[in-house]
């Protein structure tokens, strides 16, 4: 086993490491609030982390690794969600924002941010590489959560790959906002460990609509970093605001339209890269696609391709990681990604599987026959989202509100039709045709099938 | 400046968040847009965002309290949008 000093690993000292409103925080200052913090937390137990704001984020993150606390990142804040982690993880309790709403159900503490005078002089514990530091969590085929673990050697091996692979498209010490919330690996890797680990600072708040990315962007210092989504990229460009210089931008995700990334460098001056990671990985490839269509693979991975499969392998991952995509390798290392793996839909950077959608949909009390899958042709510019076509007496909004609990609202398919019956074949299986008939016809008759509460 | 109606905004919410199960004059403008009621995301807000801005020249921002207020419901919106429209469009 190899013990390092945190020492080692954290950045400390008086470099900024995160920018609220008005006040800049050093990687000192995060972890002498952490240390504050992780007195208050249980002898024992596991830290779902819920904050929303990065540096109070951070503070839980470093307080949980230094009291050997494991920390949970859920893909959503739902009840169910919530419920199910703590039927899975007894004595796991909650960090939220200063002044955030509590969870009735559970313990919560709140982050409390101080601000240190001179340089820490506490002893940081060791830290061991194996350490199991966090469990980021995917919705797995089956419907259970998939808990993808996050060994110290982990986090901070493919921190450095960032650096390498990423942040050196920008000159040093960096300025990151982030549109992505802390809780997904990407976020966790661009927005608090690259702050805590090298000399790049995240401001604190997620920035949302456009004008809000435009209007902090302004009052970042250059170098500035836009971490961002395909998504957020594009309502961005659609609004038509004037962005200030922005001399890098990192999308992850999804596969970003390379028209929108023409006008992306267009328009902020600066370099568009695309990242390409999971949630098991984290980031392991990169293109700058107005430039390269093809990827480029961190040279500390590897990919093996076998018919069916696709695997990622690493030293600093547990285990190998099969991919959900379909790739082909070109001569010289770079590859090309065919699309996705038939079952899987990724709305927003998270995933889920149709199968699963479809039994879930099916478990609703009150549910004959349903069927849930993609749009038929959606534009390459447009947000995917799925469609939905019910056989049900229940009635619109107690059928939506039933499958809220169940699935994440990005996966509540846009529409959700009524329908006499599903024609299905002898395998139970229903072909596109019929569903595209079967849509038209809906759509034309008025069986409004949610959202009437009035 | 003359004022957005409820119906023009609840159709422009329709028409750009697919909701075409959704008959614009039946949303209950005092109901809550997101979570329970019309059941609307984030990537809808963000949707919403951009058609306000390319219909009405209006730019939401996280950053004010208000915004919070301002999409609880239908009316709350509608009411921002026809107080902040540009002059001559929409």
């Amino acid at each position: 086993m190899n013990a390092h000093l945190a020492r080692q690993f954290f950045r400390l000292g008086s470099s900024i490491a995160f920018r609220t409103t008005g006040r800049a925080y050093t990687a000192d200052d995060v972890i002498g609030s952490a240390i504050k913090l992780a007195a208050r937390m249980p002898d024992e137990g596991y830290a779902i982390n819920l904050c929303e704001d990065r540096l109070q984020f951070a503070i839980g993150f470093v307080a949980a690794v230094m009291k050997g606390h494991v920390l949970l990142l859920p893909q959503n804040r739902k009840p169910a969600t919530l419920a199910s982690l703590s039927r899975s993880y007894p004595g796991c309790y909650c960090l939220v924002d200063q002044g955030a709403p509590d969870y009735p159900e559970f313990t919560c503490l709140e982050s409390a941010v101080l601000q240190q005078v001179g340089p820490l002089k506490t002893n940081l514990p060791m830290l061991a590489d194996d350490q199991l530091c966090a469990l980021v969590f995917t919705s797995g085929s089956t419907g259970l959560p998939q808990a993808n673990r996050k060994y110290w050697k982990t986090l901070v091996q493919g921190t450095s790959l960032n650096e390498d692979y990423l942040w050196s498209a920008v000159a040093s010490a960096p300025s990151i906002l982030a549109t992505v919330p802390p809780q997904h690996m990407y976020g966790l890797e661009t927005t608090i460990l690259a702050p805590l680990f090298l000399p790049v600072t995240a401001i604190s708040r997620t920035a949302f609509f456009p004008a809000d990315i435009v209007a902090a962007l302004e009052a970042m210092p250059r170098p500035r970093v836009l971490v961002s989504t395909p998504i957020h990229l594009r309502a961005l460009m659609a609004t038509g605001l004037a962005l200030p210089p922005v001399d890098l931008v990192l999308c992850a995700t999804a596969p970003l339209d390379p028209g929108l990334a023409r006008e992306i460098e267009r328009a902020c001056g600066g370099v568009l890269r695309e990242v390409y990671g999971c949630t098991e990985a984290g980031s392991f490839a990169w293109r700058e696609p107005v430039r390269e269509s093809r990827w480029e693979l961190f040279r500390e991975f590897n990919l093996t391709i076998d018919p069916g499969e696709t695997r990622l392998l690493a030293d600093h991952l547990p285990e190998p990681v099969s991919l959900q995509d379909t790739i082909v390798m070109d001569n010289g290392g770079k590859f090309r990604l065919l699309g996705r793996l038939g079952d899987l839909v990724n709305i927003a950077g998270k995933r889920a599987s149709l199968a699963d959608l479809n039994l879930k949909l099916l478990s609703i009390p009150g549910v004959q026959d349903g069927i849930i899958t993609h749009a038929s042709q959606p534009k390459s510019t447009e947000i995917e989202r799925l469609i939905g076509l019910v056989v049900t007496d229940l009635d619109p909004s107690t059928l939506h509100r039933e499958l809220e609990k169940l699935v994440d609202s990005v996966f509540i398919p846009r529409p959700l039709l009524r329908v006499e019956h599903i024609p299905r074949g002898p395998a139970g299986k229903i072909d596109r045709a019929s569903i595209d008939r079967l849509l038209s016809q809906a759509r034309h008759a008025t069986k409004p099938c949610r959202g009437l509460d009035a | 400046m003359p004022g957005v109606s409820e119906l023009e905004i609840a159709s422009l919410m329709v028409e750009c968040l697919n909701l075409e199960d959704v008959d614009p004059a039946s949303i209950d403008p005092e109901a809550s847009l997101f979570g329970e009621g019309l059941g609307l995301d984030s990537i809808d807000a963000l949707e919403l965002a951009v058609a306000l801005s390319a219909k009405y020249g209006v730019h939401l921002k996280a950053d004010d309290e208000q915004t919070i207020k301002v999409f609880s419901n239908l009316r709350s919106l509608t009411e921002f949008v026809s107080a902040n429209a540009d002059q001559g469009t929409g």
